[in-house]
């Protein structure tokens, strides 16, 4: 247990957390709001990653606007599930999604000469032997280092400044949408979960609305894709698994589909189980080895998605209501 | 409001075939006729819902046919639902709320206009006030709309639809499971918004003694066609009305 008091492992679980919370909150916008089941997420967020990379690697553009270009990729996505959504409901969408989701995992494996293949970004074609993305990051963040010193006598180290970075942007978008969510636009988005009849034959133009949710909610993802690839500093096609989606999937129902606050209480406590596994050693998880309790987690994440499937459906903070009436 | 010459068919059923029927501006018409005449296919198609192989919808001229059903809502046609589709996991003021129609804050640009959402808001408001009052359901405008009876599912689909201030309101069934002090409340209500506020009624109803009693016009449909189209009084002494309700007369030819 002596490893949980080390700041280092609280810092990297909070830091997975905030990645998650901007994720997830994708996810709620577009499943607690809109119900609709994307089980597809992680593309958006392999997607914006990828482009942000491979557009500062391969083709030098500025940091920051390599940033925008992923997130405009992550965009884009949105609006393909958008089409898909116009022709697909419910599980045949989710189907989609999950297919959507695969494809772009197994083209950035294969389209090696574009996205490094299976090693990674490290393969991305470049003028220096390994290509990186991260100087431009490592940069700002030592300059926000420096000043935070000179302001307050503090020193931090890069993962500080990260958990910092990571947890602003995450509470100021949790504001943004939590507001979002309390529009009419959000109020007709609820109503179509029941079908489209009722919003249409009151003049609300469903289908937009719909193809609006899915990018904004691509967009989130793409900005923790962004989060993910900077913490990280390489990223390759198996990061962005179907069980990434998952992960998320569990942190909406765990926290309560219907609420944004749900949100980063799910993923605070996903963050704990996913980090904190491996340093547990009491009964039952010192029957295992360190590289056996790796797996472990997936069993309590799955059993942890059944109990709340079963028992509260409405997660931690939701409305059990708005999940359960007919 | 006109549908000129009508067909819709699904695979080989012809639901709807050639009909065509003109709705008084300001006035209460019925539709009324066996079950499978067509009457809610007409309704779907006059609101954009069913995509018509023939004919035309006009509505003061304006050609709506295969417009978005949302896009015929906006030109002031309203609708409620044979099986009064409440949004389940509202609740009944959030259901009446949004009925509002051209409400800024539909759009995801209003999000930056709060402004414009609150005065928007503020008028709104007193307006489902109001609409819950008149169809008495607003001691019960927190509860989830999931948890209503199906009577009161009709009412509160009534009074969502006048939120959106039409100026042509398709009724399917409103009668239907609502029980008799309601129903007269409805009947009331009715003829009041037409009478004060020239809200013009198309309404398809089973209830013969109830559309006799309010329409001003009444048409009947049987087998995807309008068979009459006139007062409330010559429908009973209509000898094809008779025949498509009971069948022909044994013996009888025609």
């Amino acid at each position: 247990m002596a490893d949980l008091l080390v700041p280092g492992f609280w810092i990297f679980v909070l830091i997975n957390a905030g990645i998650y919370t901007i994720f997830a909150l994708g996810l709620q916008l577009q499943y607690g709001v809109a119900g609709l089941m994307n089980f597809g997420a992680v593309a958006l967020m392999g997607l914006s990653a990828y482009t942000m990379v491979i557009s500062f690697i391969t083709w030098n553009v500025n940091f920051l606007v390599a940033c925008l270009l992923g997130l405009i990729a992550a965009a884009l996505g949105g609006v393909f599930l958008g089409l898909m959504a116009r022709r697909l409901r419910g599980d045949y969408f989710a189907i989609v999604t999950i297919a959507f989701s695969e494809t772009f995992r197994y083209v950035a494996r294969n389209a090696s000469n574009f996205t490094g293949g299976d090693q990674g970004s490290l393969a991305i074609p470049s003028d220096s032997v390994t290509a990186s993305y991260v100087a431009p990051w490592n940069d700002f963040v030592a300059s926000i280092s420096t000043q935070i010193e000179s302001l307050t006598g503090f020193t931090l180290d890069r993962d500080s400044v990260m958990l910092i970075a990571i947890w602003s942007v995450a509470i100021i978008l949790l504001i943004v949408i939590a507001r979002l969510e309390k529009t009419p636009w959000a109020q007709v988005l609820r109503a179509s979960r029941e079908g489209d009849l009722v919003p249409q034959s009151l003049g609300k133009n469903v289908g937009l609305m719909r193809t609006q949710v899915l990018v904004l909610g691509s967009v989130l993802g793409g900005i923790a894709g962004i989060f993910f690839a900077l913490q990280f500093s390489f990223i390759q096609p198996n990061n962005f698994e179907p069980l990434a989606t998952f992960f998320a999937w569990m942190i909406i129902l765990l926290g309560g589909a219907t609420r944004v606050v749900g949100v980063p209480v799910g993923a605070l406590i996903f963050g704990f189980i996913f980090a904190g596994t491996r340093f547990f050693d009491f009964p039952p998880f010192s029957w295992f080895d360190s590289a056996d309790k790796a797996y472990l987690r997936l069993i309590i994440v799955g059993a942890i998605l059944i109990a709340i499937v079963l028992w509260r459906p409405q997660g931690i903070l939701g409305r059990r209501k708005e999940m359960i009436l007919e | 409001m006109q549908a000129v010459d009508i067909s819709k068919s699904f695979g080989g059923v012809q639901a709807v075939s050639g009909a065509s029927i003109d709705v008084i501006p300001g006035r209460i018409t019925a539709l009324i006729g066996p079950n499978g005449a067509g009457k809610t296919t007409l309704f779907n198609i006059l609101t954009g819902m069913v995509i018509p192989e023939v004919g035309q919808v006009l509505v003061e001229g304006e050609q709506l046919q295969g417009k978005s059903p949302h896009v015929i809502a906006r030109a002031g046609v309203g609708r409620t639902f044979q099986g009064a589709h409440v949004v389940t996991r509202l609740s009944v003021w959030d259901n009446v709320m949004l009925g509002a129609i051209e409400n800024p804050g539909d759009k995801l640009r209003g999000f930056f206009q709060p402004r414009a959402r609150k005065h928007f808001d503020a008028r709104s408001k007193g307006r489902a006030l109001e609409l819950l009052d008149e169809v008495g359901l607003t001691k019960l405008k927190d509860e989830y709309a999931g948890n209503l009876s199906g009577g009161q599912r009709k009412l509160l689909d009534f009074a969502r639809a006048m939120m959106a201030k039409p100026r042509i309101l398709l009724l399917d069934e409103p009668f239907a499971g609502v029980n008799p002090t309601l129903r007269l409340g409805l009947t009331r209500l009715i003829e009041k918004l037409q009478s004060q506020q020239a809200v013009t009624f198309l309404l398809v109803e089973h209830d013969l003694p109830a559309v006799m009693k309010m329409s001003h016009h009444v048409y009947v449909m049987a087998e995807g066609s309008v068979i009459y189209s006139g007062s409330p009084d010559g429908v009973l002494r209509d000898q094809h009305v008779v025949d498509a309700y009971l069948g022909p007369r044994s013996g009888d030819n025609r």
